[in-house]
């Protein structure tokens, strides 16, 4: 391919890539006043970030050649890790919406999974569990369950019940004790499955940010790749 | 240059709605009995319903001048006069306008003593007067309280009244159980009310007005209970149905049971097929809640629109698509199930109710961000609410057709622009009383603390989702959703309920 050629797909990558890249700002531009306000949906913006993410990959593809040195095997390797954390990003996006919605009954929005975790902790001191029930709730369970943790499994109903083991010994056979380790268990499912939303949220959050961070090196790096040639 | 309106004192506002709580207390049990009001209830039934009705009544003495209603407020009461005198003011008060006491005893319903005067016809419409005295024993704020419109006209103490409050339930029940109140009630609203609703119908909205008159005059007005049926599948249909208040579920009898075909609220028409072919009730109609109708003859209708050939056109196109939807209910049970849903979540009340489809929601919060940042920072909406399979509900405002929040608001605060979908909240007049919050049934109406009051105890103001007012893009949640997860949602777009609902459910 001619020179001049390789050279312009890497300029039409380039503006590509940071047209993309101005997806994020759809956020700040609601602040904006009225007339300044860009009127498309949210939606339209992350298909052309989509679009115009996905004509720059293929067009920086065009425009590389075997690269010689560092910096080129840099911007070649970001180039690839960029595109491969959008995939990612994408398939978490459809699959974890699907996990959370079909998999987990407990839903609650981020900022207040913690407050959800207390208050499932405190229900869980407060029921009527026989004393080396309750000592064995105290030594194993509690300090689990008053703590937020990171799941990317939802739970299933075993994973509570295995738990719960050590409790089941302790309870007694009684109706009492056997209604209050029901009512634990469910406590139990429902911490697990905060602990599931909120590691599969975490998951596509870090995804995201790693889409970010590649994305900005990327757009970065091409830009000095640019001005180098230019300039030299 | 025009003046700018001063702003309206919020801790004034407050003061006036405590003053007026103080002015309360309840109701005594002998007074009552002794009331009018009470006569054209059967004997055997009047000590039942004074019992039902005692903890719910409650007295209030107002002060010569103090304000009781304000035109374009929205009120849930009535006011009966036990003593004492109130000024009527259409348009608001005018010191040069000549009062003018209007008594008209032929519309007073059926009393033992005679002593009462009921205020029970419209000024015509040549009388020039703008004010009007009521004096003991009349009644006015009724049709305010029954239609939730606003009221039409300010009311004050003109000396010293005792009035008797009479609340929504209080009413209804008053309604039900005395005839020759709902008599007066409905031949009130007959003159005053009956033909500006038939002209808002878009049936008639061609029929010149001697004709709606015509209609309005030969309406019958009937009351349903909530669960009371309203026609049944099969039974001869000789009348059109205009629904005047309420929720009425349109149901069609399939082998495995009744399936919900649709609803029917204020405004809208039944009977439609039977009216123009003859045919019998192709459908069971059923009262929700407290179901008002203005029932109009087959005969009367095809009088009034024999001269219009496009009201019959009309008639035959809402006929048509009625009988469609019956077809699909019967035919996809999804469809009825989706109807069902709607009801089940409160959606079926809603104009415009926020849905987030949680199968491609990423929990991003990209709508509470974009809410807050429309509204100074505050969201009006929490992510979090009640769930129908992927769907979520979230905490947001449905701006019901029928908003129970404006009816307590003591300021008139709260209030929906003739023909605007949202409901708003105005800022300056709110007193943080939390009526409205308390009064929502589901809970859409947040509290915010917005400072501290001069008597040194928080500031709150109620605040809800106002579908972005004024906003050229609509509302900022939907717009700003990246995966086109949040929609709205009309319960009286049947297809987009029919669509989110019907297979997902």
């Amino acid at each position: 391919m001619p020179r001049s050629v390789t050279l312009w797909l890497g300029v039409a990558a380039l503006v590509a890539f940071v047209a993309s890249a101005a997806f994020p700002l759809h956020r700040l531009l609601v602040r904006l006043p009225e007339r300044w306000r860009p009127r498309f949906r949210a939606a339209a913006w992350l298909r052309a970030h989509r679009a115009l993410g996905a004509l720059a990959f293929l067009l920086a593809l065009l425009h590389v050649r075997p690269p010689r040195g560092g910096a080129g095997l840099l911007l070649l390797g970001l180039l690839v890790a960029c595109f491969l954390s959008a995939g990612l990003v994408e398939a978490l996006v459809k699959r974890v919406p699907q996990l959370l919605s079909e998999r987990l009954r407990a839903s609650e929005p981020a900022a207040r999974v913690s407050d959800r975790v207390r208050e499932l902790a405190a229900a869980a001191r407060a029921l009527p569990l026989a004393p080396p029930a309750r000592a064995a709730f105290e030594a194993q369970l509690a300090p689990r369950l008053e703590r937020p943790a990171w799941r990317l499994r939802p739970p299933r109903f075993e994973d509570a019940a295995a738990l719960l083991a050590p409790l089941a010994v302790a309870a007694g056979a009684d109706d009492v004790a056997r209604e209050a380790l029901e009512d634990l268990r469910l406590l139990v499912q429902e911490k697990l499955e905060l602990d599931a939303q909120r590691g599969l949220e975490g998951a596509l959050a870090a995804a995201r940010a790693l889409h970010a961070a590649l994305g900005g090196a990327l757009i970065g790096l091409a830009a000095v790749h640019g001005a180098s040639f230019w300039f030299y | 240059m025009t003046a700018e309106a001063p702003a309206p004192d919020r801790d004034a506002l407050r003061r006036r709605h405590e003053r007026r709580l103080h002015l309360q207390v309840p109701a005594r049990l002998e007074e009552l009995r002794a009331l009018p009001l009470f006569d054209s209830v059967p004997e055997r039934a009047r000590e039942r319903l004074l019992d039902k009705v005692l903890p719910k009544l409650r007295t209030a003495r107002f002060p010569a001048g103090e304000e009781i209603l304000r035109e374009g407020e929205y009120s849930d009461t009535a006011f009966y006069i036990l003593g004492g005198e109130v000024e009527v003011a259409l348009g608001g008060y005018s010191e040069t306008a000549r009062p003018v006491v209007v008594r008209h005893a032929q519309a007073a319903p059926p009393r033992g003593d005679g002593g009462a005067t009921w205020v029970g016809r419209a000024a015509p419409a040549t009388e020039p007067a703008t004010r009007r005295v009521l004096a003991a024993g009349e009644v006015f704020g009724e049709l305010a309280a029954l239609s939730r419109y606003p009221v039409s006209a300010s009311v004050r103490a003109r000396v010293e009244t005792r009035l008797l409050l009479l609340k929504l339930p209080v009413l209804r029940l008053l309604l039900a159980a005395a005839p020759g109140f709902r008599a007066f009630v409905d031949q009130r609203y007959r003159e005053r009310a009956l033909g500006r609703h038939l002209r808002g119908v878009a049936l008639f909205a061609g029929l010149p007005d001697e004709r709606v008159e015509a209609l309005a005059a030969r309406a019958e007005l009937r009351a349903f209970e909530p669960g009371e049926r309203i026609a049944s599948e099969g039974d001869p249909a000789r009348e059109l149905l205009l629904v005047r208040g309420g929720l009425v579920q349109v149901q069609a009898q399939a082998p495995d049971g009744p399936r919900v075909v649709t609803y029917l609220r204020s405004g809208d028409l039944a009977g439609e097929a039977g009216l123009l072919l003859g045919a019998p009730w192709p459908f069971d109609l059923v009262a929700l809640d407290h179901v008002e109708i203005v029932r109009l003859s087959r005969a009367d209708v095809l009088d009034a629109i024999a001269l219009d050939p496009a009201v019959e056109r009309r008639l035959w196109e809402s006929g048509v698509v009625r009988l469609e939807q019956r077809g699909e209910a019967l035919a996809d049970p999804g469809v009825a199930q989706a109807m069902e849903a709607l009801r089940a979540a409160g959606l079926v009340h809603g104009e415009s109710a926020l849905l987030i489809d949680l199968a491609t929601c990423t929990r991003c919060d990209a709508c509470v961000t974009a809410c807050a940042d429309s509204h100074d920072g505050v969201p009006r909406f929490v992510r979090q609410g009640q769930r129908l399979g992927r769907w979520l509900v979230p905490t947001a405002c449905h701006q019901c057709t029928d908003p129970v929040c404006m009816l307590d608001c003591p300021t008139g605060a709260i209030t929906r622009e003739w023909g605007a979908l949202e409901v708003t909240i105005a800022e300056s007049t709110c007193i943080g009383c939390g009526n409205c919050a308390s009064g929502c049934p589901w809970g859409n109406v947040l509290m915010v603390e917005t400072g501290t009051r001069a008597d040194g105890a928080p500031q709150e103001r109620a605040v809800k989702c106002d579908l972005c007012a004024g906003r050229r893009e609509g509302p900022a949640c939907v717009q700003a959703c990246p995966h086109e997860s949040a929609l709205r949602l009309s319960a009286r777009d049947r297809a987009a309920a029919a669509r989110a609902f019907g297979r997902a459910l």
